[in-house]
């Protein structure tokens, strides 16, 4: 009776432990999922961020804020998702604000996916940030953020 | 037999922990701190207004610039209405809450809303809100 006790519970620690190793494999992988083409501008100008001109790279283009962050983070500005482009920038769309794209260029390791309002998203030295609006024709245009949505994004909660 | 009640215990511990760490798993919370995100409502609320699946889906085809009317046409009134934002300059930015009718077992699982938006009464777009 006893030894058929003690190896049910060997079987539940051994469960436990499978299920342990499964877990990781549960958490939403970051690598794929929240990558974003590149939104289509309204804007058609010449030289946009990530540009090659005359062997330099070109950071930030008309329409971007910079900020010199120097370390400091930005976060939220409300709930939403975070998505990454191939160039490496982060897209912010709020769950609240249909419509509307933030595009934050120069961000170091961001946390990407679900975000309530003021996590953190990532730090960085130099921000370059966008307002992107949708228009009719499905293309996205730069417009002026309001300053109220910057300083949501660079103050925490 | 206190062994035997005593191993059946460690268990019943065992599988307990076990569930309420699959449960917070589940739940998606990455810690206890975090919390849910809720619909900021402002005024009033029109608990009993509802949006069926088909005029949703005529909103579906409601073009961005198209005037307040027409989606208020469409959509009737809101079940609430989030307070006013500013996302670009000098432009205020409205946002009206809808509530996408379910039945029953959709109610007890998740509800959807739909929060739609204005820019000088101008229609912005839309986006779902799942709870």
């Amino acid at each position: 009776m006893k030894a058929i006790n003690t190896r049910g519970i060997a079987s539940g620690f051994a469960k436990f432990g499978f299920i342990l190793l499964l877990l990781p494999g549960c958490s939403p992988s970051q690598s794929t999922e929240n990558i974003l083409p590149e939104p289509k501008l309204y804007q058609e100008w010449q030289l946009k961020p990530g540009d090659d001109i005359a062997g330099a790279k070109v950071v930030g283009g008309l329409g971007d804020i910079s900020i010199e962050l120097n370390g400091r983070s930005v976060y939220a500005p409300s709930d939403g998702n975070a998505y990454l482009d191939k160039r490496g920038c982060v897209y912010f769309s709020g769950a609240s604000t249909p419509g509307y794209l933030f595009r934050l260029c120069g961000l170091e390791k961001p946390k990407l996916g679900t975000l309530s309002e003021g996590d953190k998203i990532a730090t960085g030295q130099m921000l370059q940030f966008a307002t992107l609006l949708k228009q009719a024709d499905n293309s996205w245009a730069l417009v002026e953020p309001d300053k109220s949505l910057l300083q949501r994004t660079l103050n925490p909660r | 037999m206190i062994e035997k009640l005593n191993s059946n215990q460690l268990l019943a511990g065992v599988a307990g922990i076990l569930a309420l760490g699959i449960f917070f798993q589940a739940m998606g919370l990455p810690s206890f701190g975090s919390k849910e995100a809720a619909l900021e409502c402002q005024g009033s609320v029109r608990s009993q207004q509802s949006t069926s699946k088909d005029d949703l889906a005529k909103l579906l085809q409601v073009e961005i610039g198209n005037s307040k009317e027409a989606v208020r046409k469409l959509l009737k009134e809101p079940y609430c209405v989030l307070p006013k934002t500013s996302l670009r300059t000098g432009t205020p930015t409205e946002r009206e809450v809808y509530r996408v009718a379910s039945d029953a077992l959709e109610k007890a699982t998740s509800q959807t809303y739909l929060v739609v938006s204005y820019e000088s009464n101008q229609y912005q777009g839309y986006r779902f809100w799942i709870r």
